[in-house]
């Protein structure tokens, strides 16, 4: 009786007409030890459906990202308050200070600086030079490099010859 | 709204929208993921919430939106090897040698179901909604969700048939 009640829901389901219902009461009987050997097979799908239905999310909610925002906006905000305030109090106050005006004491440090400077710039450059040797080399490298690569096929290429050989 | 009310109105089918992006994306930090930002939209938009009549059928909807937005954005960066593409082949491959009874096997069937199907049946099988809810959260015909269940249940059974009669699929 059971057996052929069982038949009619699963066809019933296989056809997508059952009600809520009957899939609990399917899902009821496949849920039992010993079920008939002919509904064997539907067993893992009912079991799964109740295991995985349990499956819980374990992430903890947070709802921050939200209020985060606003005050990153705030500081933002503020940062380019002082910023603008340091620019502008900066260039009002260098802005009086005039070449014609600088003694001679002040002059002669500030040519001395500058060829200071230009020293140092000199030999940046200089050091930029030898960076240009640098790049040609890594430049060889990389083809050196390829060139390994390509050896590498050539064996792997070879290996597969000899091994059907033997 | 207060935060304690929001997640006191939300507990209920928080795990169901967890379980519906778990379904989809397969890899389980990439449902969390699509979880919480699902739950930061509707914070977000908590004015609106009340006057939903039903916020968790509007919260499957969006889930499942979410979802295929992702596996879009995932599917045209492809030659991409970020870490989630990569895990999730390694867990299959695992999961394959370590199936050990066919309940196992279920969830993989259903893994290789089309998306419309999947859904259909999460929603039906697992998560026991009526047809009516379904329909309005999916935005499709009764009549076309019974096809698809109907469907990814037979192809369910069929597969699992030949499991059982030669060991693996």
């Amino acid at each position: 009786m059971v057996l052929v009640r069982i038949e009619k829901l699963l066809n019933k389901y296989e056809n997508g007409q059952t009600t809520l219902d009957e899939e609990v009461e399917l899902r009821d009987y496949f849920s039992q030890s010993v079920i008939a050997s002919q509904f064997e097979v539907y067993r893992p799908l009912f079991n799964y459906f109740e295991v995985t239905c349990k499956e819980k999310s374990t992430a903890d909610i947070s709802l921050q990202t939200n209020s985060y925002h606003h005050t990153y906006k705030w500081l933002a905000t503020a940062a380019m308050i002082v910023i603008a305030v340091t620019i502008f109090t900066k260039t009002a106050m260098s802005s009086s200070l005039n070449f014609n005006e600088l003694t001679e004491d002040q002059l002669i440090v500030f040519n001395q600086t500058r060829k200071a400077m230009d020293l140092l710039a000199n030999n940046i450059n200089k050091g930029s030079e030898g960076f240009n040797a640098l790049t040609l080399m890594s430049k060889s490298l990389n083809k050196g490099a390829e060139n390994i690569f390509l050896l590498e096929s050539f064996t792997e290429t070879k290996n597969k010859i000899f091994k059907i050989n033997n | 709204m207060t935060q304690v009310e929001f997640l006191k109105m939300v507990e209920p089918f928080k795990d169901k929208v967890f379980r519906l992006a778990k379904r989809l994306l397969v890899s389980r930090e990439e449902a969390e993921d699509a979880t919480q930002e699902i739950l930061i939209k509707l914070w977000n938009n908590k004015n609106q919430i009340e006057q939903y009549r039903n916020i968790e059928a509007f919260s499957m909807t969006m889930t499942k939106n979410l979802c295929f937005d992702k596996l879009k954005s995932k599917h045209s960066q492809n030659l991409k090897i970020i870490h989630n593409n990569y895990k999730d082949n390694h867990i299959t491959l695992q999961n394959e040698i370590e199936l050990k009874n066919s309940v196992d096997w279920v969830a993989k069937l259903m893994e290789d179901l089309p998306d419309q199907q999947k859904i259909v049946m999460q929603l039906r099988d697992i998560e026991q909604y009526e047809f009516k809810e379904i329909s309005k959260m999916l935005n499709i015909k009764e009549a076309t969700i019974r096809v698809s269940l109907s469907r990814a249940r037979k192809t369910l059974r069929s597969k699992l048939i030949k499991i059982q009669s030669y060991g693996v699929g």
